[in-house]
């Protein structure tokens, strides 16, 4: 009994070291890369060659990096800073700028999954 | 008479240049990538039955907005008749405009359509023999519509050329349709083939000009374009000695910033 209990606890200590470890890797993550990620859906986007403007307009924004745009699925992805007060109307006013039209922005801590 | 029919059968040229992507032969109503920073170089080889023409055109592209365009086009030009002595300069300077008044978009496609006007001023010479200026005023209003998507393009162009001093004027149509060969992404790697015709016809003379216009285009990434295509007479109702063998075309789109 006594060793069946000892098992026990050894396992959610375990499983608490695992969660915990989780826990805190994540958030060094997002303290360590200040940045947030942006996913914007856009369409008229049929023509690749074209979409460099679209990334030009969007890393026009304070401190925006890492522009990305996946023709197939209509979207475009970039970070910004944490601490960046960019709104979701701004960016559907610079996609619109650029020649487009941006139905939905998503604003997130964690990088967009591809 | 006859250096206007080398000059209208250059219109397509100004389409080429001032198109801001694909495709090669009709313009586009996308007035997108370039945005008034790039450069561009295209050659347009012409061999006719008893002169050939290069023609390098200068171009100012710029985007006052986001759907409307201005912009200059000066294009030097040599021409060089079998027997005699070549004539290089500035062909006739234009001056154009472009306003896209409908855009439907949609996830990976686009529907798109623009009013063009262009003025082309009688500039070049007309002292020497062979003329590199037309010598009349022409005033262009025309509509270039598109269907882009992700499989394919289709474009097209409808418009009217007003020729002075009791020159034919012209009605110009073109169309063209674009596949891509390999699957889309960004930044672009990818190589589009073109079929497409480019035409002119004079209604008070009824004179055709039609052109088959098949093409090839290789996006290297962002920044870099290079394409080329060919323009072989179909019907060519214009005086003899005149017809044309073909037209070469080469070029490369260059993004600067």
């Amino acid at each position: 009994m006594l060793k069946k209990n000892i098992y026990s606890l050894f396992i959610v200590i375990l499983l608490s070291v695992y969660l915990f470890s989780m826990i805190t890797n994540a958030q060094t993550e997002i303290d360590k890369s200040g940045k947030k990620y942006v996913r914007v859906d856009v369409d008229g986007l049929a023509c690749p060659f074209c979409a460099y403007g679209l990334e030009k307009k969007l890393l026009g924004i304070d401190g925006a990096d890492n522009f990305n745009a996946n023709i197939d699925s209509a979207y475009a992805t970039l970070t910004v800073p944490a601490k960046s007060k960019v709104t979701k109307d701004e960016i559907k006013q610079i996609v619109k700028d650029a020649g487009f039209s941006a139905t939905e922005v998503l604003f997130s801590d964690q990088p967009f999954k591809k | 008479m006859k250096i206007i029919y080398l000059l209208l059968g250059l219109l397509s040229l100004t389409n080429i240049l001032f198109a801001q992507g694909p495709p090669i032969y009709t313009d586009t109503p996308i007035l997108l990538g370039l945005d008034g920073r790039g450069i561009r170089t295209f050659g347009k080889f012409i061999s006719k039955e008893n002169v050939n023409v290069y023609a390098q055109p200068l171009a100012v592209p710029i985007n006052l907005g986001v759907d409307f365009q201005v912009g200059a086009i000066a294009p030097y030009m040599v021409i060089s008749p079998k027997n005699k002595q070549s004539v290089s300069g500035f062909g006739d300077i234009s001056v154009f405009a472009k306003y896209v008044f409908q855009q439907s978009d949609g996830p990976g496609k686009t529907i798109r359509t623009l009013i063009k006007f262009m003025e082309t001023f009688p500039t070049g010479s007309t002292t020497k023999m062979p003329q590199i200026g037309s010598g009349v005023n022409q005033t262009y209003l025309g509509l270039v519509s598109g269907i882009i998507n992700l499989k394919y393009a289709l474009y097209g162009e409808l418009g009217y050329s007003f020729v002075s001093d009791n020159t034919p004027d012209n009605f110009i149509y073109a169309a063209s349709v674009g596949i891509p060969l390999l699957p889309q992404k960004y930044p672009p790697h990818q190589i589009n083939i073109y079929f497409g015709f480019n035409g002119s016809y004079e209604f008070e003379v009824k004179k055709n000009v039609l052109y088959l216009s098949p093409g090839i285009q290789y996006i290297a990434g962002k920044k870099v374009l290079l394409e080329t295509g060919v323009q072989l007479p179909v019907i060519e109702d214009v005086t003899s000695g005149f017809k044309t063998n073909y037209v070469f075309t080469f070029g490369l789109r260059v993004l600067l910033y």
